[in-house]
């Protein structure tokens, strides 16, 4: 099931984190920033948003996918898109 | 039509569409195709285009070519190459966020009059030309809906060799661009010289009577070992070619296995950071719980070059791999540059590649040692129709064998310069040696030749290479100097970390006044951010202060002596993002 509300959208990014950025999920909340905090390079993070588009099954045009420089500015995004006020796609 | 274009058509003109180009891309994991030209389907579309362009603008005139990773850039290069206009391929901006303002720069570099692109990016691609200030007259057109003439209507231009085919945009930081003119007679001797090194001539024999081999491959079409490695080599030498896009490839590493698997590729190719991804992002998984057809036997060479290629990195590949059919003598490492259109050295199918390994202190000392417990270093191959010398960067003196110095080269590879640039292409295009011999070009890269073939040991000066790409420490210190008005002058470099990954230092000067109540590390903190967000890149910041980067005489800031100074500890940083990793960092 897809997740809906923030804390559920946090878990999984955590998650995802984990897999792909080898990170701790204890080390991340929502103000970590993905390079400035984790120093996760360009690689992981066109990884990680291609497959959280298809996870949550939401649109991460590269334009916004720039912007996201935290783990909250994403879950604000996904929830965003998800409640309709973006315009979910996607699968 | 020029003996390039002559050698090019020839191969589709005999063999038809017997030999084809393919891009797949991953879908729910599984590989799909998504398009596929025959040979002479490819020749018919690149007539087409040759035709509207010489119908459209003077011969000569510079075409860029921005398009998506597949096979309608091809067509349209090989377009180019048939009209004699000159091609300049640049990357979408998609792919890097400052694409865009480096397209500015190559559009009034190269004095750009027509753009070319497809019909998903046309539009984005002509309003931010037409809000460009100073607009440019150039215009972006799109070459993959109707209106492209009949192949028919395409008549070949008389074209000297010494024509410009392509300008190849490389090295240069961001705010100046440089562009390579890469001539007919480069490229088509650059083409066959790869062939002629890579296949010993009864691998080719095979190759040409054979309708299946086929490479497999992910470069950026933009770089030239995704233009000439990756897209032209296989027409040279009558293969097929397999490719996904580099975003397909990051964001699915199987995928590439996949191709090679399911093509049944002999032959794949890729710089050391690519083959380091695959085992990254590969982890503890079993290869054959991820897709139980993986197979990869049918591979005979595997390049690798374009960036240092790294000992630990080919063994460790070749162990992950084993299970599916990698042998270790596979490994073809191979050396090269823009500036001589695509390879320099190359390992010969077959042949296996060479490890040593050297004294660390002699190699520091410019000499090459052997030593059982020393530095791992991989032969990048032999010279590929050039004359290699290593020279002392000093006195322009040649050296013997096992002695350090700057790799020159000469031959019919080489390019003719810079565009637009006599004062860089003297520096770098016309070096003579002590000896009277000459014109050279100067790779500005380090290295050695031991029985024959070439060990690189160190990389053109200052320039930091970070996932494929190639990073000048004048970026990051220009983002970090406009940061805030409390940065000064900094230092950028990289120092080795024990995991083989490299850190980026920014060592920087605060400006005390400008601080307003705040901690140096708080200032350390925002550079960090402004570097995350402007460049996509984690950077080491180290806080000093006022006049404590060392300098020349003449004020500019010495880089590697900032480096020597921290390492020294002679520093005494106001704050240290290095400070959680001292015994990470070791020396180099």
């Amino acid at each position: 099931m897809r997740p809906v509300n923030r804390s559920e959208i946090l878990a999984e990014l955590k998650a995802m984190l984990a897999e792909f950025g080898d990170v701790d999920p204890e080390q991340v909340d929502e103000q970590t920033a993905f390079i400035a905090d984790l120093g996760l390079d360009s690689l992981v993070l066109v990884r990680m948003t291609v497959v959280a588009e298809k996870r949550f099954g939401v649109r991460i045009p590269d334009e916004v996918a720039w912007e996201l420089h935290t783990v909250g500015a994403v879950v604000g995004h996904v929830e965003q898109a998800l409640s309709g006020r973006i315009g979910a796609g996607g699968e | 039509m020029s003996e390039l274009v002559r050698f090019l058509r020839e191969k589709m003109w005999v063999l038809g569409d017997t030999r084809w180009y393919a891009r797949v891309d991953s879908v729910r994991g599984d590989l799909v195709e998504v398009e596929r030209l025959g040979y002479a389907q490819l020749d018919a579309r690149a007539r087409a285009v040759g035709a509207w362009l010489a119908d459209r603008t003077p011969p000569g005139a510079r075409v860029l070519l921005m398009y998506p990773a597949g096979l309608e850039f091809f067509a349209v290069f090989l377009g180019c190459l048939y009209a004699g206009r000159v091609a300049v391929p640049a990357p979408l901006p998609a792919t890097d966020r400052r694409a865009l303002q480096r397209a500015e720069g190559i559009i009034r570099d190269a004095h750009v009059g027509l753009v070319l692109s497809d019909a998903a990016h046309q539009p984005a691609l002509g309003s931010w030309l037409a809000g460009l200030d100073p607009a440019p007259r150039a215009e972006c057109v799109a070459t993959d809906g109707p209106g492209l003439p009949d192949p028919g209507d395409w008549s070949p231009a008389a074209l000297d060799l010494s024509a410009t085919a392509y300008v190849q945009y490389t090295s240069g930081s961001t705010s100046e661009p440089r562009g390579v003119v890469i001539t007919h007679r480069n490229l088509l001797h650059n083409l066959l010289s790869i062939r002629e090194t890579i296949l010993p001539a009864e691998v080719l024999d095979e190759v040409r009577d054979d309708p299946s081999p086929t490479g497999a491959g992910w470069l950026p079409h933009y770089h030239d070992m995704g233009l000439v490695g990756m897209l032209l080599s296989p027409l040279a030498s009558y293969g097929n070619l397999v490719l996904c896009s580099p975003v397909s490839f990051v964001a699915h590493p199987l995928l590439w296995l996949q191709m090679i698997s399911r093509y049944r590729a002999f032959y794949t190719f890729a710089p050391n950071f690519g083959y380091d991804w695959l085992l990254r992002s590969l982890k503890n998984d079993r290869l054959t719980d991820l897709d139980p057809d993986l197979g990869l036997d049918s591979l005979r060479f595997a390049l690798n070059g374009a960036e240092p290629v790294r000992a630990d990195v080919l063994n460790a590949v070749a162990r992950r791999l084993a299970p599916l059919g990698f042998r270790p003598d596979i490994w073809a490492p191979c050396y090269g540059l823009a500036e001589a259109t695509l390879m320099v050295t190359g390992t010969a199918c077959g042949s296996g590649p060479t490890l040593g390994r050297f004294d660390r202190d002699a190699l520091e000392a410019g000499q090459a040692v052997p030593a059982p417990d020393g530095v791992d270093l991989v032969g990048c191959g032999r010279p590929v129709g050039a004359d290699v010398r290593i020279v002392d960067p000093a006195t322009s003196q040649p050296l013997k064998d096992r002695h350090i110095g700057e790799i020159w080269v000469s031959g019919d590879s080489v390019a003719d310069g810079y565009l637009g640039d006599p004062q860089a292409t003297a520096e770098h295009f016309a070096a003579t040696t002590a000896d009277g011999d000459g014109p050279f070009l100067r790779t500005g890269d380090l290295g050695f030749f031991q029985d024959g073939e070439l060990f690189v040991t160190g990389r053109a000066k200052d320039l930091i290479i970070a996932n494929g790409r190639n990073i000048h420490p004048q970026d990051i210190e220009r983002v970090s100097e406009s940061a805030d008005p409390a940065t000064g002058p900094s230092a950028a470099f990289t120092l080795p970390g024990s995991s083989g990954h490299e850190h980026i230092v920014l060592v920087q000067e605060v400006r005390p006044r400008h601080l307003d109540g705040r901690t140096p590390a708080a200032l350390a903190g925002l550079i960090r951010g402004r570097l995350a967000q402007e460049l996509r890149l984690a950077v080491h910041v180290v806080i000093v202060g006022p006049m404590s980067v060392p300098r020349t005489t003449s004020g500019k800031v010495q880089r590697s002596g900032t480096r020597d100074e921290l390492l020294a500890a002679r520093l005494s940083p106001l704050h240290s993002d290095l400070s959680d990793l001292p015994s990470d960092v070791r020396r180099p």
